[in-house]
C-alpha cells in the first residue's frame, strides 16, 4: 500500500510551501453532514520541518503497527460466507 | 468484475482498513466491527463501485462514513459521545525512536474528526491529498488545510514546538519554564 508515494520529506517540504485559508474550509464544513467546532487558527506555515518530518515518521508507524499485523480469520471467513451467498443469488 | 477479482481487493484492502478504523475509533475490538461492516455493506453494493477507480478510497469512504453516521446517532442518543474514544488502541504501545506513540495517540484523540481523518489519511495511510477529498467528501484546498491545522494543533498539544525537542520531560519542562519566568521578570 505504500507503492508509489514519494518520500516523506519531499511531500512534507512541498506541503510546508503550500498555505491554504480557512474559507476553503468553512466552504466544506457546511457540507459536511456532521457537527463540526469551529476550527483552531493556530499558524502552522512556520512549522519546523524536522517536526513535521518526525510527526510524519510517528503517525506511519502507529498506522503500519496496526496494518501489518496478522489479519484475524475472521475477515477471511466472512468473505468467504459472503462470496458463497453471492454465487447462490 | 468478477466475485473473486472483488474478494483478492478486499483481502488486500483490510489491513489499511484496519488501521484506518483504529485511527478513527481508536479501540482494535470496535475498529474490526467497523471493518466488518464496511465489508459487508461494499460487497452488497458492488455494483455501484466504477470499476477501474480505486478500490481501497472507495473502502475507506464506506468505513469512514459508516463510522461518522453511527457516531452521530450515537451522540444523539447519548450526550457522552467520547465514550467511544475512552478506549485505548489494544495494541502494544512501542517506544518510536523520536516521539512517543502513546502521547502522540493521546494527542490524536483532541483533535476534531475532521481534521484527525486528513491527517490519518495523508501522512499515516499515505494517500493523495485527492484520494483523500474524494474519502472525506471535500475539496482538495480543504484537506489541506485540515493537515495543517492538525499538526499546529498537536504540535501545540503535545508542547513541541521544533524538531529538535522531542518529548520534553517534566524536568526540562520545569527548567524551562522557569527560564522564561525568569526573561518575563526582568
Amino acid at each position: 500500500m505504500t507503492s508509489g508515494r514519494q518520500p516523506p520529506d519531499n511531500r512534507l517540504s512541498a506541503l510546508a510551501r503550500e498555505e491554504t485559508g480557512p474559507e476553503a474550509d468553512e466552504e466544506i464544513d457546511l457540507m459536511m453532514a456532521g457537527p463540526v467546532e469551529t476550527p483552531s487558527l493556530s499558524p502552522t506555515a512556520g512549522m519546523d520541518g524536522k517536526l513535521q518530518a518526525q510527526l510524519g515518521q510517528t503517525l506511519k508507524a502507529m498506522f503500519d503497527q496496526v496494518a501489518q499485523a496478522p489479519m484475524p480469520e475472521k475477515f477471511l471467513e466472512l468473505l468467504n460466507k459472503l462470496d458463497v451467498k453471492e454465487n447462490r443469488e | 468484475m468478477s466475485s473473486e477479482t472483488v474478494k483478492q481487493g478486499f483481502i488486500a484492502a483490510i489491513p489499511s482498513l484496519r488501521a484506518f478504523a483504529v485511527s478513527l475509533c481508536g479501540n482494535m475490538e470496535r475498529a474490526d466491527d467497523l471493518v466488518q461492516e464496511t465489508i459487508y455493506k461494499a460487497f452488497k453494493h458492488v455494483d455501484t463501485f466504477q470499476e477501474g477507480t480505486n478500490l481501497k478510497a472507495w473502502l475507506f469512504t464506506i468505513l469512514r462514513n459508516t463510522y461518522f453516521s453511527e457516531r452521530r446517532r450515537m451522540k444523539r442518543e447519548i450526550e457522552d459521545a467520547d465514550g467511544v474514544h475512552a478506549n485505548r488502541v489494544a495494541v502494544h504501545p512501542q517506544q518510536h525512536g523520536h516521539m512517543d506513540m502513546c502521547e502522540l495517540q493521546d494527542a490524536l484523540k483532541k483533535l476534531q474528526d475532521d481534521q484527525r481523518e486528513a491527517l490519518i489519511l495523508v501522512c499515516a495511510a499515505g494517500l493523495s491529498y485527492e484520494e483523500a477529498a474524494a474519502i472525506s467528501g471535500c475539496a482538495v484546498g480543504t484537506i489541506k488545510s485540515r493537515v495543517n491545522r492538525a499538526r499546529a494543533k498537536l504540535s501545540d498539544i503535545m508542547g513541541i514546538k521544533s524538531g529538535d525537542e522531542f518529548g520534553p520531560d517534566a524536568a526540562t519542562e520545569a527548567i524551562l519554564a522557569d527560564a522564561v519566568g525568569h526573561v518575563r521578570q526582568s
